[in-house]
């Protein structure tokens, strides 16, 4: 003989171990408050079960109002978590009001039995009706999560439902035609089927609700890992472009040093020829050849071997005019670019100076006026670099000044703020005002740590986005190069007006302060 | 103040005879190898007073030639090359040279370079004794080769010590920090600003370039003999 309560006790067990199982597989993967509210539901619907079969209980009317009593929230409370698991509003109120509403009216309707004197039919009616109406509405919720979330799961999830809900129904309207018995548990085929399938309810719901967080978690995951696949082949083409650009700027670099290694030689060359050539037109010509300076003033006048030296110093002034190109142009492909900061070695000022008076031609060297206004001998410094910049404000103020232009070059230290500063003055016309403007235009590297690339500087600037080369170019490449070996040596070139007239043009270099501890 | 001895180290036939003969009218007694290897095999390969060096050499490359002067000689050594990229420079200190000119130079500017570079270097001979330096710990003063005395501050003295301590061979910065009693990170200015005011404090004193020189990203050496006492 089949016990049927204890069959329906079983499926109820089913439903409480299928709670334990989603909690203990999904605590540390799903978000707490949806699972917490399946798991209560589950709960509720496995005591649920178990307190309405339970043998006896029909007598023992606290427990199966409390039976009764959990009908509602084991469907309420799932549904609720299915809405969260969608982004809807859980809806928690009217579930709550709805569930109140089902166990008022069972408790009426139990009231009216008794003083009526009926059979249980009203509020097993209403109670199956009822549970087939949250069963609906719960495998409604689940076709949504399987229609929305494309989840296999959540249609099994609605179909296990649907199946109970219609057993409810089945057996409602086989009470109501008397042809189930009138009872909570009963031995007939109804209650048989009402148990098998709520046990399958409670096996297959769970696992659907288990089976579509997994589905979830795996495709974010999914997800996760493809956004990572993507982000590391961006990377890597990046990474494969910089590496591509680099070995471009690295060819460049070898072919701009290949270049400039094949063009100083035979300017080397040919400068030694020259000037051994002008030694052996002087040792020739004796007292008869005008010297340099004045040759330069008064050609005219001078002997043929002084015509001679002349034209040999003019080609010297020429070699010197493609030296000087030559060198700002590698210095713009190469100081706009550079990364590393300068190599200060203690340079002997006064070495420097006349070595960058050595590059000025022998007419223009004759027309500075040296001034030392400084006891100190020597600077932290790259020379080269700071020779570069100086002979390029010397060249400015020849080309600025014009034929009769006198240059000063003043080695001096000043205070407030305590700096060694190599300035050049002419006493050249007025620049115009556009002219002005041009050479206090903000250039790509103001503003650039000591060592940090020009283009770097620019591309921050927005406004500025011009590159450091070509911005050079239309400024001025003497003045911009200027400006990058002040900006790389942690000092600037300052330009101001000359009093009574000319410009002067300032490379800073910042000293420690006097106050500094001792 | 010129070198009594010179050597040319250059592959570049033409200019270097031009500039050997220049040199030789200024009075110098200079030789012409247009091979490192020539140099080096030479009886007095590390007993000339100045060198000046190509880098693009036949037989062992400029660098290293320097690192190997260096080594073996205190002379001044001036590197005149074509080659040129950012770190040139760097190398070429680093490797030991006191100078870099870049080509093209006339003859005055090598010339220039040679004068400067020996007064700073080349004039001091390689052994302690009359042409040396020296520290006076007790009264805290330096005593230049010419009888000069440099008052010092105990700051002063510390570099000094440091430096004394290994001669021709840089201190690094790290050490010199450690040796103040400063942090290798963040204190940086307060010793470039003692390295400033001890170098001012013997130039103002002298008049004259103070051969405590810096060597980039190396530290500071002092160039001459310094002797302790």
């Amino acid at each position: 003989m089949v016990n049927y309560a204890a069959m329906a006790v079983l499926a109820s067990l089913v439903h409480l171990a299928m709670a334990a199982v989603v909690w203990s597989t999904l605590v540390r993967q799903w978000h707490r408050q949806q699972l917490t509210l399946w798991v209560a539901g589950a709960l509720c619907t496995g005591f649920c079960g178990s307190l309405l079969s339970l043998p006896g209980s029909t007598a023992a009317w606290p427990l199966e109002h409390l039976g009764f009593a959990l009908i509602a929230p084991a469907f309420a409370l799932r549904i609720a978590a299915l809405r969260l698991d969608l982004s809807l509003p859980p809806r928690g109120q009217l579930l709550a009001l709805l569930a109140v509403l089902q166990f008022t009216t069972y408790l009426v309707l139990r009231q009216l039995e008794q003083l009526l004197q009926l059979d249980a039919l009203p509020h097993l009616l209403w109670s199956q009706l009822c549970g087939a109406g949250w069963a609906y509405t719960f495998a409604w919720h689940g076709a949504m999560i399987g229609r929305r979330l494309q989840s296999r799961s959540g249609w099994l999830l609605a179909a296990a439902e649907v199946a109970f809900g219609s057993v409810l129904l089945a057996r409602a309207v086989a009470m109501l035609l008397g042809w189930a018995q009138r009872t909570t548990v009963s031995n007939d085929g109804y209650f048989l089927l009402i148990a098998a399938v709520g046990a399958l309810s409670g096996l297959y719901g769970n696992l659907g609700y288990l089976g579509m967080v997994l589905d979830r978690t795996s495709a974010t995951a999914r997800r996760a890992r493809d956004s990572q696949l993507e982000e590391s082949l961006r990377r890597e083409a990046a990474e494969q472009r910089s590496a591509e650009l680099g070995q471009l700027l690295t060819e460049r670099n070898q072919v701009l040093h290949l270049l400039a290694h094949e063009i100083r030689q035979p300017l080397h060359n040919a400068s030694g020829a020259l000037q051994a050539a002008v030694r052996e037109l002087s040792g020739a010509a004796g007292s008869t050849a005008a010297p340099p300076n004045t040759a330069a003033a008064s050609p005219h006048g001078a002997q043929p071997a002084g015509d001679v030296q002349l034209a040999l110093q003019r080609a010297q002034g020429v070699l010197g005019r493609v030296h000087a190109v030559l060198d700002n142009t590698l210095a713009a492909a190469q100081l706009f670019a550079r990364a590393a900061a300068p190599d200060k070695v203690d340079t002997d000022l006064d070495l420097l100076v006349h070595l960058t008076l050595g590059d000025l031609t022998s007419g223009d060297r004759a027309r500075v006026q040296l001034e030392w206004q400084t006891s100190m001998h020597s600077m932290e410094m790259e020379p080269g670099l700071v020779r570069l910049a100086l002979r390029n404000l010397l060249n400015n103020a020849f080309e600025h000044g014009g034929a009769s232009v006198k240059v000063r070059l003043v080695v001096a230290e000043v205070a407030m703020p305590h700096a060694l500063v190599l300035r050049v003055v002419d006493d050249g016309p007025t620049l115009p005002g556009d002219a002005w403007a041009r050479l206090h235009a903000e250039a790509p590297d103001e503003g650039a740590e000591a060592g940090a690339p020009a283009h770097h500087a620019a591309a921050t600037q927005g406004t500025t986005a011009e590159p450091a080369v070509a911005y050079a170019f239309r400024r001025g490449l003497g003045v911009a190069i200027a400006r990058r070996v002040m900006g790389l040596h942690g000092g600037q070139l300052e330009m101001a007006l000359a009093l009574p007239q000319g410009v002067q043009a300032s490379l800073v270099f910042p000293l420690p302060d006097d106050d500094m501890p001792r | 103040m010129l070198p009594t001895t010179l050597a040319l180290i250059d592959d570049d036939a033409e200019f270097s005879e031009y500039l050997r003969d220049y040199l030789r009218a200024q009075g110098v007694a200079a030789h012409w190898f247009s091979d490192s290897d020539d140099l080096l095999c030479s009886d007095q390969a590390f007993g000339f007073d100045f060198y000046i060096v190509d880098l693009m050499l036949p037989g062992v490359d400029g660098i290293s030639l320097v690192r190997l002067l260096r080594k073996r000689s205190k002379a001044g050594i001036l590197v005149v090359t074509g080659k040129q990229s950012d770190d040139v420079f760097g190398s070429v200190v680093n490797a030991g040279a006191d100078m870099h000119l870049a080509k093209p130079a006339t003859f005055e500017q090598v010339l220039l370079a040679v004068r400067g570079v020996y007064r700073r270097s080349g004039g001091f001979s390689s052994t302690a004794g009359a042409d040396a330096w020296k520290l006076e710990e007790g009264r805290r003063q330096l005593a230049t080769p010419g009888g000069v005395k440099v008052e010092l501050s105990p700051t002063d003295l510390a570099v000094l010590q440091c430096l004394a301590e290994s001669p021709g061979v840089p201190v690094s910065r790290d050490v010199l920090l450690k040796q103040l009693g400063l942090r290798p990170e963040g204190d940086d200015n307060l010793l470039n600003a003692a390295i400033y005011r001890l170098r001012r404090r013997i130039e103002g004193a002298t008049g004259a370039h103070a051969p405590l020189q810096a060597r980039s990203r190396a530290g500071y050496v002092f160039r001459a003999p310094l002797d302790r006492g």
